[in-house]
């Protein structure tokens, strides 16, 4: 008998001594940092040529004569734009009223008018930077007025108005940075859009650079807020619509590059390209292009005078 | 005859403390994946749910300008506080050991503060009119889709593997089941090895020792099946389908996020719309493999409101895409959408429920069982033991 209570009472030992407290793990803090922009890397090695110099920006001489494309435009009393809404103050939307507005919208208007006769005529479509060339080519668009520096390859696979404004590449700095110009950015981190041309720009100045590479400038913005990057480097344009936005950045530095800003318009359609251009001449003379300047971009500085057209015929 | 009465005591006794631990591990199994590992692979899941909704709703909120509407706010608000609620469910239901699940939520809670972070500089710029707000909330959503839903989703990952796996275990193992059956058997023959030593016949300790085994196998056995079929159905009617359903869930709010933010960077964006496809062409394929109630017609609505909203974009008409978008009209994007995730939901709490109950089935059959076989083998030994202690002193 006694042996069954000894095995009983060993039993339930074993049943009940199985529990024991745990000591709580530590789990040390992770991840406590701010995340790069989405998308952006540290550029490898990016290609340092220098923005071809060839006849490209010399366009077609203005006239008003009606060809088939202007005509079929008429008939359609509507004008397709093609444009971006991520370029402030080039054309954006306000936050606030949700509109889409900037100097490139204003002059789209402004050769809407011409074009139609009314400046609310226009139709804006928004392309991404792959889809704005293609846009163009397959007539998804009758003109291009997003932010598109005229350059040797673009103007093989489609047609450009005059050039309509002068952008430079410059730097964007957190203002007192050391960073004064190309030279200072030996060993720093620079921040520029993947695949434009800028990037390459910047990897021919500051062969001595980090680069950042973000797919949208804005991006670069963010990455210079955050501390991510020492400075970043675009149109002189688009950084001052980044300086209106944060003041405590300045632009400093030579231009880097210059970017001939044009209108693209599809290859085959020749009387839009002279009609676009009339349109861009009166624009010039008649003074609403200084108008538009200063209503859009006086952190640049006063308002210089219109780029001198150029013409191949 | 004393050496076979020591060793069919013993081989009872071995096989009574055997079961009984057995079934009270395996019980203790069960109780802590009712009221640990399932909670915390359903609160991994809550987690995801919450995440996701506050991350589209964040973005939604861009999509009116740039003042946020009150009830948009403050949906946002309490999806953050229900993930965070979440989190300390989940933390709860860890065990100190799991260091890798330790990690997951730690990592989840830290870039959840980060998160809200950016979302207040991004709302702080949209509210003073800078466009760069959107960048923000780009990079908001980057940390939530890339970051922090990961996490959450390798949580639930694990926790609900570890929920279905110990669905396929057997209530109770077929060794001990084998062995009480050896020692049934080991009784007869020593009745019978008994029975051609003495004169008698029938021996009514062993007899009465034999019944007690042959009711702890017949117990046993049973007990076992029932367990095991209320763990499989549990896996097959509940886990199982869960699984799919929580996985359709999650596709579902991605490509919402997509949707919503794909019109929000319009024209610096163009893979969202191709994500979006690919998105809802697996939550397809998902609902075809397990039908849910009126999802596969919201979801049908939805893609619709979708096609609509890329031709106003694909026209120039931002303004009317946007309004397609954030309307609340029944046929429009934000309701079919909400309508398969509310359906989704449902379906998940009913599943889980079913989980549950099959987990709390498999745990009842077993009742009584450890205590049941201590107390039968203890009685069969004590059997034995009255049975043959008058024949030992009859053979002296």
């Amino acid at each position: 008998m006694r042996t069954v209570a000894a095995v009983l009472v060993l039993a339930s030992m074993l049943i009940v001594g199985c529990s024991k407290a745990q000591p709580l793990t530590d789990v040390p803090a992770s991840l406590t940092t701010l995340p790069m922009p989405s998308g952006a890397q540290v550029a490898p090695s990016v290609s340092g040529a220098a923005v071809e110099s060839c006849d490209a920006t010399a366009s077609l001489r203005p006239s008003t004569e009606p060809g088939p494309t202007v005509d079929a435009i008429r008939r359609r009393g509507r004008v397709v734009v093609g444009i971006d809404q991520n370029n402030n103050p080039m054309s954006f939307r306000d936050p606030v009223t949700g509109q889409l507005e900037g100097f490139l919208v204003d002059i789209s208007r402004e050769i809407v008018r011409d074009l139609v006769g009314d400046p609310n005529k226009a139709d804006f479509r928004l392309v991404s930077e792959p889809d704005r060339i293609p846009a163009v080519q397959n007539k998804t668009v009758d003109i291009l007025t997003k932010a598109t520096t005229i350059t040797c390859p673009r103007a093989q696979q489609i047609a450009f108005s005059t050039v309509f404004f002068e952008g430079s590449q410059r730097l964007l700095v957190p203002r007192g940075s050391q960073v004064r110009g190309p030279a200072d950015l030996a060993g720093r981190r620079v921040c520029s859009g993947l695949e434009t041309t800028s990037i390459a720009t910047v990897a021919r100045v500051a062969p001595a650079a980090t680069i950042l590479g973000v797919p949208n400038m804005d991006d670069c913005l963010v990455a210079l807020q955050q501390g991510q990057a020492d400075a970043l480097s675009t149109d002189d344009v688009l950084l001052a619509g980044m300086v209106a936005q944060d003041p405590n950045l300045e632009i400093v530095g030579p231009p880097l590059e210059a970017e001939p800003y044009g209108i693209g318009i599809n290859k085959s359609q020749d009387d839009l390209v002279r009609a676009v251009n009339a349109s861009l001449e009166r624009i010039r003379r008649d003074g609403t292009w200084e108008a538009l300047y200063r209503k859009w971009l006086t952190a640049l500085g006063p308002a210089p005078r219109p780029p001198e057209p150029k013409y191949r015929d | 005859m004393a050496v076979v009465a020591v060793v069919l005591i013993a081989a009872l006794l071995a096989v009574g403390a055997t079961a009984s631990k057995t079934v009270f591990d395996r019980q203790g199994q069960l109780a802590t994946l009712r009221s640990h590992t399932e909670p915390l692979a359903d609160a991994a899941q809550r987690i995801y749910g919450a995440l996701s909704f506050a991350n589209t709703t964040a973005a939604t909120a861009f999509l009116s300008g740039g003042v946020e509407p009150r009830d948009v706010r403050e949906r946002y608000e309490a999806a953050i506080g229900q993930a965070s609620a979440g989190l300390v469910t989940a933390s709860n239901g860890v065990s100190p050991n799991d260091i890798n699940s330790l990690k997951l939520l730690t990592d989840i809670s830290n870039q959840l503060a980060v998160y809200t972070g950016i979302v207040a500089v991004a709302q702080t710029n949209n509210r003073a009119g800078s466009p760069i707000g959107v960048a923000y909330l780009n990079e908001s959503s980057a940390l939530m889709q890339q970051g922090i839903l990961p996490a959450a989703e390798r949580l639930y990952a694990s926790q609900s593997s570890a929920v279905t796996t110990s669905g396929h275990s057997v209530g109770v193992s077929r060794v001990v089941i084998a062995m009480a059956v050896l020692v049934l058997v080991m009784l007869l023959l020593s009745q019978v090895m008994l029975a051609r030593h003495s004169h008698r016949r029938f021996n009514s300790g062993l007899a009465l020792a034999s019944v007690l085994m042959a009711v702890l196998v017949v117990w046993l056995t049973v007990a076992s099946l029932v367990s095991t079929h209320a763990l499989t159905t549990a896996r097959t009617q509940g886990g199982e389908p869960m699984n799919t359903a929580v996985h359709a869930r999650i596709l579902a709010q991605q490509a919402r996020a997509e949707e919503v933010l794909g019109l929000l960077k319009r024209g610096s964006d163009s893979m969202s719309d191709m994500r979006f496809d690919e998105r809802t062409a697996q939550i397809g394929w998902l609902l075809d493999e397990h039908r849910v109630d009126g999802a596969a017609d919201a979801l049908h609505g939805w893609m619709q409101s979708h096609d609509e909203i890329k031709n106003k974009l694909a026209a120039g008409d931002y303004g009317g895409a946007v309004a397609i978008a954030q309307d609340d009209a029944p046929q429009d994007s934000t309701a079919q959408f909400t309508k398969l995730d509310t359906a989704l939901r449902d379906d998940i709490t009913a599943l889980r429920e079913r989980q549950r109950d099959g987990i709390a089935d498999a745990y009842t059959a077993l009742n009584l069982l450890p205590f049941g076989a201590a107390a039968l083998s203890v009685l069969a030994a004590l059997a034995v033991a009255a049975g043959i202690a008058p024949r030992l002193s009859e053979y002296h």
